[in-house]
C-alpha cells in the first residue's frame, strides 16, 4: 500500500494529477444539484416523537409558525395615522404568497368580544327577572373601521387590554407597540415575506419604528446569511493560509499544491455530499471551513519534510521518497484519528450533525489520499530550476526556533512545575466544564447589533413574547373539556404558567369562556372565573360562534369535538434553558396538582423543539466524544505499542478540550451547536501534534542511541519547527473569521485559534516533561520500523541495479575474438550503412508484401494485424510511397494507410477511414510513433535514412554463420536513440541484427 | 425513408444487381453488437417544467443495444456496400426497435477516371476537426452529444455521387434529391430551452434538392480543394417571432443557402496544418401555416451573409501524444462575429489499445461565452472487443442564448461495449 502510493505518485505524476483533476471535475459537477435546508427543526429526524407531536398539534389546531411585525412609537402607537398605515400594510400582507391570510392577527382582522344591552321589551320573562338586565353578545372585528380621532384610536388599547385573548399579543399594555402576527404556510416563506414587508414600510412610514421578529425569520435569514458568509469566510481563510505559507516557504509554486489539495478535498467532499442526495444544512455548510486546515496541515507536514531533505537528497524523487517513507505511518494515524474524531459524530441522534461528521471524516480521508499522491506528483513536475532555493534555511524561521528551544528547556528543567501546572489546569477545566450550560437560540446566531436582534429585544420588552410553545392537553373522550373540572384545570394551569418568570402570556380556551361570561354578566368582577356548569361552558362557546365569532379562531384553542385543547405559551426569551425551565415548572405543577384522570399533556412549538434537539445534542456529543476518545487512545496504544505512551499522547488533546470547554463554562458562554461539534476537531487536530511529536522523538532517540537530551534537542530543530509552523498557519488563517457577521462563525474562528495554540503549546511544553518521566527504554521505538525501512532501501537498491541489465538483455553475439577475415579491405562505414539501407528498403523498383503482424503485450495477450503493403520507389534512395491496406481484424478492415517518404522532409501520411469514407492526413512529425500499435515505429517500417546518422565500423565478426560488419551509428542531431549497433552481412549487405 | 430517397436507394440496388461483374465477385460480411449506456449527470432544474422548455424526466441519454450488419460485395469495376443497424433503443419513445439503413449504395466505375455511386451513403469532406464550413452534409449532433461512436455524427443521405479522377485534379459532385437536415434535437434525450414552436422544413420535392461539389488535388504533399454548395441551411434558424415578451414563440426554418469555399491542408511547422474558408450567401422566404386562427403566413427572412474562416494545427508529440488546436471565426454582416477555439489532446497507450482523447470547445458570441468538453477513453480489449467511456460536458453563459449553454443540463457520462465480428 505504502510502496504503491509512493511509487505511483513519483513514477506517474502526470497520471495522478490528471486523475485527480478528472475526479475533482466529476465531484464538482454535482454542485448544481445542491439542496439547501436551513430549518433547525431538521436537527431532529422527521420521525422523532417530538416533531411528530409538534406537527400533529399544528395539524389539529390549524396552527402555523409566526412572523411578528412590531410597530413601535414611544409617544403611543395608537394614532389614526399609524392605524391607517397598519391597516394598509395588513391588507397588503393578506395578499402575499405564503401568508395564511385567514389567521393573520392584526387590529383590523381579529375579533373582539363585546356585549350590548338587550332592550327590555314588555314580555312576561322580562317582568319575571326585573333585576337582571339581559345582555347580548357581539363578536366583531376589533377595529371595524379606522378610528378618526386620537381618542378613538387610544380606546383600542383598553379594549385589547381587556381581552385576555389579545392582551400582550396585539398591543403592549402601554400602547407603544402594535404587533401583527403573520402566520406562514411554511417557514421557508419567512425571508421573502419579510423582505416584501420591509419594502412596503420603506415606501410609506412616519416616525414610528418597525421591527420584524419571530423564529422563522431568524432561521430563514440565517440560512441566507450563512451562505453569504460561507462564501466570504472560507475564501478569506484560504487566502490567509496561502499568504502565511508563502511567507514560510517562499515558493509560490510549491505552496500552491497544498491549496489545490485543500480545494480538491473540499470539492470532492461537498460533491459527494451533494451527489449523495444529502441536504446542505447549517452544519454541513461549515464542512469546507473544517477541511481546509486539515488538508493544508497534512500537506505542510509533507512539504516541510521534503523541504528539510531536498538539499541533501540527490533529486526531488529521492527527497520525496525519504519524506514519504518517514511520514507515511504518522500521517496515516493522524488522519485516522481525525477520521475517528469526526466519524464519532455519527453517534449523535441529530441527522445534520451525523452528515457533518460522516463527510468531514470522508474529507479527511480524501485529504490524506491527495496529500500522499497529489503533492508528490505535483512536486515531481516542478522544474529543478524553480526549486533552486527550495530547501535553503529561511531567516524567518530562526526566531520561532529559539523560542521553541526555550520551551523545551523550560519543560525539561521544570518538569515538576509543568506537571503540577497540568494538574491545576485540568482541575480548573473540570470545574469550568461542570458549569457549562447548554443554550441556543437561533436569534442569537446574529450579533447583538443585527436588526433582527434589536427587533427581538424591543418586541419582547413590550409584548408577551415572540417565542411560542404549545402545551397540548388531550382528554379521553369527546366533549371532555366541556366538563367544568377539566376547564378549571386548564384555567388553573394557565394562571400558574402566567406566574412563571419567562412566560409573558398564555392563551387558552378558558380565556374565551371567561371573556364571554364577563361580557354577558356586564363586567361583573365575579364573572372572571370559569363557570361551574357544563351547559354554561358549552353555551358560551356556542354563543361565541353564533354571535359572529369565527369558529376557526376557536378551533385554534380547542378541537371541534372538545376533547383536546391547546395552550399558547408566549415567552419573551427563547433560549432553550428558559424554555426548558417553563416546561419543567409546568410538569412539576401538574405532578403536584393531578389532572382529572385520562388527561394527557405534551408540548410542541418551535421554542420547545429547540429544547429537545439541544438536549439530545449534549447527550449525543458527550457519547461521541467519549467514544472517539477511547478509540483514539486504543489506536495510540497500537501505534506506539505502549500503554504509557498512548496515555501520554492523549494529554495534549485532553488539556486542549478541557481548557477550551472549561473556559466556555467559566466565561458563561452558552454551549451551542457549533461549539459542540468543535470538540471533534479539537480531538482530531491535537492528537496529530502528539503523534508527530512522539513518533519522531522515538526515531531520533534510536538514532541518538538512547540519549534523551540529544534526541529532544534534535526534535526541537526541524520537526518541532514544522509543527510550530502548522500551528501558526492554521491559527492565523482563521483569525479573519472573527469578523464574520454571524456568531457561529465567530465562534468557530475563535475556537480554531484556541485549539491550535493550546494544543501546540501543550505538545511543546507538556510532552517533553511527561516523556522525561518514562524510562528511556520504554520510549524507544521497538525497532520494527527501522528494520523495515532498511529492507525497503535494500530492495530499492537491488531493483535499481537489476533494471539496466534487464533492458539490455540481448547480448549474445560471438565476441570479436576472431580476427576479421583477412584480404578484402573493409568498405567505409558510411558506405556499408548506405548499401544496407538501399538493399533493405529499396530492394527492386517497387515492392508488395502480405504482412501478418502479431502484437503481443506484456501480459501475453496478442492481437493480429493483416495488411498488404505496397511500396513504390520514385528514385533509388530518394522519395518512396508506401500504401498499407488492412484486411484484419474486423474493426479496422478496409482501413488504408499511405505514407510519402522524402528523405529531405518529414513524411506525409494519410489514413482512410472506411466508416466515414474519409481520407484524413496524420500529423507526422514524430518519427518514433508506433506503427499501428506495434513496437515498430513508422521509421522502422519505412527505413531511417542513412544520412541522418554518423556511422563507424566497430569490428567484423561472425553472427550465426554469416560474417558481418558491425557498424555503430550515432544520430547527427538529438534523436530518440543514442546509439545503434548493426550487424550487416558482408556479402549481401543486409542488416541481420540491430541493437539500440 | 421518404419516397425520393427510396428511389435513389432502389436505383443503387439496381445498379448493384445489374453490374456486369458476376465473374469474380467477392462478398465480405461482418458487423458488430454494441451496448451503450449514457447517464445524465447534470441536474435538470425542476423549473424547466414551468418554462417553455422541453421537460425531461429521462435520466438516461443513451440506453441501447445495436446490431450492425455489414456486407461489402466487390466485383470487376463495381461494388456494393450495405450497413444495416438494428437498434433496440430504450430511451426513444415508441416501440423501441428500429431498423436503420446506414449505408446502401452501389458503386460503378465508368471507365478508369469516373466513378458513380448511388444510394444511401455518408459523405464528408473539408478540413476542420468537428468544425464544418464546406462540409454541408447532414450531421446528427444528438448522437454525437449523447456519446454514440463518432461515425454516427455523420448522417447518411440518399444521394448520387459522381467522382472524376485525373492527374490534373479530381472532382466530386453529390446530388441529394431531397434535402436532409441536421439532427439537432431529440426531446427524449436532450433538453434544450427553446421557444421554437414550429420548425418549417423545405417541401419534400425534387426542386428542393442539394448540390455539393468539390474540386481537389494534391500539390506536393498539400491537399488543395475548392467547394460549392447549393441547398439549405442544415440547422434550422429562427425566421420569425410570433409571440410576445411574456410568451415567446418563434418559427424556425431552413432557409436557402449558397456557399463557396476553399481549403488547404498539409505539413506545416513540423506538424499538420489546415486552413479553410467559406462564403455563405442566403435568401429565403418561409411559408408557415399558423393554423385556423391566423391562417397561412409568409415570412421573409434573409440570414446575414457570412464569411467563415478556420485555421488548425496538429502536432504529434513524443510518447504517442497528439495536440491539436483550431481557431474559427464567423464574420457576419450586421451581426457580431462568432469566435471559436478548439483544443484536442490525444494519447495512445499500451500498443495503441488505449486511446484517451480530450476535445474542448470554447466559443464567444455577443460577449457571451460557451464551451463544451468531450472526454473519451477507449480500450481495445482484444481485436473483437472494444470498450469506450466518455464524458460530455456543456457550459455556457446563458441557458438560452449560446449554442452549448442551451445543452447545459445535458452533461452526460456514457459507456459502450462493442463486439465486432
Amino acid at each position: 500500500m505504502k510502496r504503491l502510493l509512493i511509487e505511483l505518485s513519483i513514477g506517474h505524476p502526470r497520471w495522478v494529477i490528471v486523475l485527480a483533476v478528472l475526479l475533482t471535475a466529476a465531484f464538482g459537477s454535482q454542485f448544481p444539484r445542491i439542496h439547501i435546508d436551513t430549518d433547525p427543526e431538521n436537527m431532529l429526524p422527521p420521525h422523532e416523537p417530538v416533531r411528530v407531536r409538534h406537527d400533529e398539534i399544528k395539524e389539529t389546531f390549524g396552527l402555523s409558525d409566526f412572523l411578528v411585525l412590531g410597530i413601535e412609537r414611544e409617544q403611543g402607537a395608537f394614532t389614526p395615522e399609524i392605524l391607517r398605515r397598519v391597516e394598509h400594510l395588513t391588507q397588503e400582507i393578506l395578499g402575499m404568497d405564503g401568508v395564511v391570510a385567514a389567521d393573520v392577527i392584526a387590529p383590523g382582522e381579529v375579533d373582539d368580544i363585546t356585549s350590548f344591552l338587550v332592550e327590555p321589551d314588555a314580555t312576561a320573562e322580562a317582568a319575571a327577572e326585573p333585576a337582571h338586565p339581559r345582555r347580548g353578545l357581539r363578536v366583531a372585528p376589533l377595529m371595524e373601521e379606522l378610528p378618526t380621532t386620537p381618542d378613538a384610536a387610544r380606546a383600542l388599547v383598553g379594549r385589547i387590554h381587556d381581552n385576555p385573548i389579545l392582551r400582550g399579543k396585539l398591543a403592549s399594555d402601554d400602547g407603544q407597540v402594535i404587533a401583527l402576527f403573520i402566520p406562514l404556510e411554511a417557514k421557508s416563506y419567512a425571508k421573502s415575506v419579510g423582505d416584501r414587508i420591509l419594502k412596503l414600510i420603506e415606501a410609506d412610514h412616519g416616525d414610528e419604528r418597525y421591527h420584524l421578529a419571530g423564529l422563522p425569520v431568524a432561521e430563514d435569514s440565517f440560512g441566507v446569511e450563512m451562505f453569504l458568509q460561507m462564501g466570504i469566510a472560507a475564501p478569506i481563510a484560504f487566502l490567509a493560509i496561502f499568504l502565511l505559507m508563502l511567507f514560510f516557504f517562499r515558493r509560490p509554486n510549491l505552496v500552491a499544491a497544498p491549496m489545490i489539495v485543500a480545494m480538491m478535498t473540499v470539492l470532492w467532499t461537498m460533491g459527494a455530499l451533494i451527489g449523495g442526495g444529502f441536504t446542505v444544512h447549517i452544519m454541513s455548510s461549515m464542512i469546507p471551513v473544517f477541511l481546509i486546515p486539515i488538508a493544508v496541515l497534512d500537506s505542510i507536514h509533507l512539504l516541510s519534510e521534503v523541504h528539510a531533505r531536498y538539499r541533501a537528497a540527490e533529486s526531488m524523487a529521492e527527497a520525496l521518497r525519504e519524506a514519504m517513507d518517514e511520514l507515511f505511518t504518522p500521517m496515516l494515524y493522524t488522519s485516522l484519528t481525525t477520521v475517528v474524531g469526526f466519524a464519532s459524530l455519527v453517534l449523535t441522534p441529530i441527522p445534520p450533525v451525523q452528515v457533518f461528521g460522516a463527510f468531514v471524516a470522508l474529507g479527511v480521508a480524501v485529504a490524506w489520499l491527495l496529500t500522499m499522491t497529489f503533492i508528490p506528483a505535483f512536486a515531481m513536475l516542478l522544474s529543478p530550476a524553480s526549486l533552486e532555493k527550495f530547501g535553503h534555511a529561511h531567516e524567518g524561521l530562526g526566531a520561532p526556533h529559539s523560542h521553541l528551544h526555550a520551551l523545551r528547556r523550560f519543560s525539561l528543567r521544570r518538569r515538576g512545575l509543568v506537571t503540577a501546572l497540568l494538574a491545576v489546569l485540568l482541575g480548573v477545566s473540570a470545574y469550568g466544564i461542570s458549569r457549562i450550560h447548554v443554550n441556543d437560540n437561533p436569534v442569537f446566531w446574529f450579533k447583538p447589533s443585527h436588526p433582527l436582534r434589536i427587533a427581538d429585544r424591543t418586541m419582547n420588552e413590550h409584548l408577551a413574547g415572540t417565542y411560542l410553545a404549545y402545551l397540548h392537553l388531550k382528554g379521553p373522550e369527546e366533549g371532555a373539556f366541556l366538563d367544568p373540572a377539566w376547564m378549571h384545570y386548564v384555567a388553573d394551569l394557565q394562571s400558574f404558567l402566567e406566574s412563571e418568570e419567562n412566560v409573558g402570556g398564555v392563551t387558552s380556551i378558558a380565556d374565551v369562556v371567561r371573556k364571554v361570561q364577563y361580557e354577558l354578566l356586564d363586567h361583573a368582577p365575579s364573572a372572571q372565573v370559569v363557570p361551574d356548569r357544563r351547559d354554561a361552558i358549552a353555551q358560551y362557546l356556542f354563543l361565541y360562534e353564533a354571535s359572529g365569532g369565527d369558529p376557526e379562531d376557536l378551533f385554534k384553542l380547542i378541537t371541534p369535538t372538545q376533547d383536546e385543547v391547546c395552550l399558547w405559551v408566549q415567552m419573551p426569551e427563547g433560549e432553550n434553558r428558559k424554555v426548558q425551565h417553563v416546561v419543567h415548572a409546568a410538569e412539576a405543577w401538574m405532578a403536584e396538582n393531578p389532572p382529572p384522570t385520562g388527561l394527557e399533556a405534551d408540548w410542541g412549538g418551535l421554542a420547545y423543539i429547540n429544547v429537545i434537539w439541544q438536549q439530545k445534542m449534549v447527550a449525543g456529543m458527550g457519547k461521541a466524544l467519549a467514544g472517539s476518545f477511547l478509540t483514539v487512545l486504543l489506536m495510540m496504544v497500537i501505534l506506539f505499542r505502549s500503554l504509557r505512551l498512548g496515555l501520554i499522547s492523549m494529554v495534549p488533546l485532553t488539556i486542549t478540550i478541557g481548557m477550551t470547554y472549561g473556559a466556555i463554562g467559566l466565561v458563561g458562554r452558552p454551549y451551542d451547536m457549533p461549539i459542540a461539534v468543535l470538540s471533534s476537531l479539537a480531538l482530531g487536530l491535537s492528537i496529530d501534534f502528539s503523534i508527530h511529536f512522539i513518533q519522531r522523538f522515538r526515531e531520533l532517540l534510536a538514532e541518538r542511541g538512547g540519549d534523551f537530551e540529544a534526541a529532544m534537542t534534535d526534535l526541537f530543530q526541524t520537526p518541532a519547527e514544522a509543527l510550530a509552523r502548522n500551528v501558526l498557519v492554521i491559527a492565523l488563517g482563521f483569525v479573519p473569521m472573527f469578523f464574520s457577521k454571524l456568531v457561529p462563525y465567530v465562534t468557530v474562528g475563535v475556537f480554531f485559534v484556541a485549539i491550535m495554540l493550546i494544543s501546540g503549546l501543550a505538545t511543546f511544553v507538556i510532552l517533553p516533561a511527561l516523556l522525561s518521566y518514562l524510562p528511556t527504554r520504554s520510549v524507544a521505538s521497538r525497532g520494527g520500523r527501522i528494520v523495515r525501512a532498511g529492507v525497503v532501501v535494500l530492495l530499492g537498491v537491488s531493483l535499481g541495479l537489476a533494471a539496466p541489465s534487464g533492458s539490455r538483455a540481448q547480448t549474445e553475439g560471438t565476441p570479436a575474438a576472431d580476427a576479421p577475415s583477412a584480404g578484402m579491405p573493409a568498405p567505409a562505414a558510411d558506405e556499408i550503412a548506405q548499401r544496407a539501407h538501399l538493399n533493405f528498403y529499396y530492394a527492386g523498383d517497387d515492392g508488395i508484401a502480405h504482412v501478418r503482424m502479431t502484437i503481443t503485450n506484456k501480459k501475453g495477450r496478442s492481437r493480429e494485424r493483416e495488411f498488404v503493403l505496397l511500396r513504390k520507389d520514385l528514385a533509388e534512395g530518394g522519395e518512396q510511397r508506401y500504401f498499407a491496406y488492412f484486411q484484419a481484424p474486423a474493426d479496422i478492415k478496409r482501413t488504408a494507410f499511405m505514407a510519402w517518404k522524402d528523405p529531405a522532409k518529414d513524411d506525409a501520411r494519410w489514413i482512410y477511414v472506411p466508416a466515414l469514407d474519409l481520407v484524413k492526413p496524420i500529423a507526422a512529425s514524430e518519427k518514433k510513433s508506433s506503427f499501428v500499435g506495434s513496437d515498430f515505429s513508422y521509421e522502422d517500417v519505412s527505413g531511417r535514412h542513412w544520412s541522418e546518422d554518423t556511422h563507424r565500423l566497430v569490428r567484423e565478426e561472425v553472427l550465426g554463420d554469416r560474417p558481418c560488419y558491425v557498424i555503430e551509428s550515432v544520430p547527427k542531431s538529438e534523436d530518440y536513440f543514442v546509439r545503434k549497433v548493426s550487424w550487416i552481412d558482408r556479402e549481401r549487405f543486409l542488416p541481420l541484427r540491430e541493437e539500440y | 425513408m421518404n419516397r425520393a430517397g427510396g428511389c435513389v436507394a432502389l436505383l443503387g440496388a439496381l445498379l448493384a444487381m445489374g453490374a456486369p461483374t458476376s465473374v469474380r465477385a467477392e462478398l465480405e460480411l461482418g458487423g458488430f453488437v454494441e451496448g451503450a449506456l449514457g447517464v445524465r449527470t447534470a441536474y435538470v432544474p425542476r423549473a424547466t417544467l414551468y418554462e417553455p422548455w422541453i421537460p425531461l424526466d429521462q435520466e438516461f441519454t443513451l440506453r441501447e443495444t445495436r446490431l450492425q450488419l455489414r456486407g461489402d460485395a466487390y466485383g470487376e469495376g463495381a461494388a456494393a456496400h450495405f450497413r444495416v443497424d438494428v437498434l433496440q433503443d430504450d430511451v426513444a419513445d415508441g416501440d423501441g426497435t428500429e431498423v436503420d439503413l446506414r449505408e446502401g449504395y452501389a458503386k460503378v466505375d465508368l471507365g478508369t477516371h469516373v466513378e458513380l455511386r448511388a444510394g444511401r451513403q455518408p459523405t464528408t469532406w473539408g478540413t476542420g476537426d468537428l468544425l464544418f464550413i464546406n462540409d454541408l452534409f447532414p450531421k446528427d449532433y444528438v448522437s454525437f452529444f449523447v456519446g454514440r461512436e463518432d461515425q454516427y455524427l455523420k448522417l447518411p443521405s440518399d444521394a448520387i455521387r459522381l467522382g472524376i479522377f485525373s492527374s490534373i485534379g479530381s472532382a466530386d459532385l453529390v446530388y441529394t434529391p431531397v434535402f436532409e437536415p441536421d439532427r439537432v434535437s431529440d426531446p427524449d434525450r436532450l433538453t434544450q430551452p427553446s421557444s421554437v414552436v414550429r420548425v418549417v422544413r423545405p417541401e419534400h420535392d425534387l426542386e428542393n434538392g442539394e448540390f455539393a461539389l468539390r474540386l481537389h488535388r494534391l500539390v506536393r504533399s498539400y491537399e488543395v480543394a475548392a467547394y460549392g454548395y447549393r441547398g439549405f441551411w442544415k440547422s434550422p434558424r429562427i425566421v420569425a417571432e410570433i409571440g410576445d415578451d411574456e410568451h415567446p414563440a418563434q418559427i424556425a426554418g431552413h432557409t436557402r443557402l449558397v456557399a463557396v469555399g476553399a481549403s488547404v491542408r498539409g505539413p506545416f511547422l513540423g506538424g499538420l496544418g489546415w486552413a479553410e474558408g467559406g462564403y455563405y450567401d442566403s435568401e429565403s422566404t418561409v411559408r408557415v401555416d399558423l393554423g385556423s386562427f391566423t391562417g397561412s403566413r409568409v415570412f421573409r427572412f434573409v440570414p446575414p451573409t457570412e464569411v467563415r474562416l478556420l485555421f488548425g494545427h496538429e502536432h504529434s508529440l513524443p510518447n504517442e501524444w497528439t495536440l491539436g488546436g483550431q481557431a474559427y471565426r464567423e464574420l457576419r454582416e450586421l451581426v457580431e462575429d462568432r469566435v471559436v477555439f478548439t483544443l484536442r489532446l490525444t494519447k495512445l497507450m499500451r500498443y495503441q489499445t488505449i486511446r484517451l482523447s480530450l476535445f474542448a470547445f470554447y466559443g464567444q458570441e455577443h460577449a457571451e461565452e460557451d464551451g463544451y468538453v468531450r472526454l473519451t477513453g477507449s480500450y481495445a480489449v482484444s481485436d473483437a472487443v472494444d470498450a469506450v467511456l466518455g464524458v460530455n460536458f456543456f457550459a455556457g453563459d446563458d441557458h438560452n442564448d449560446t449554442l452549448f449553454g442551451a445543452f447545459d443540463p445535458n452533461d452526460n457520462i456514457y459507456a459502450r461495449l462493442r463486439f465486432s465480428f
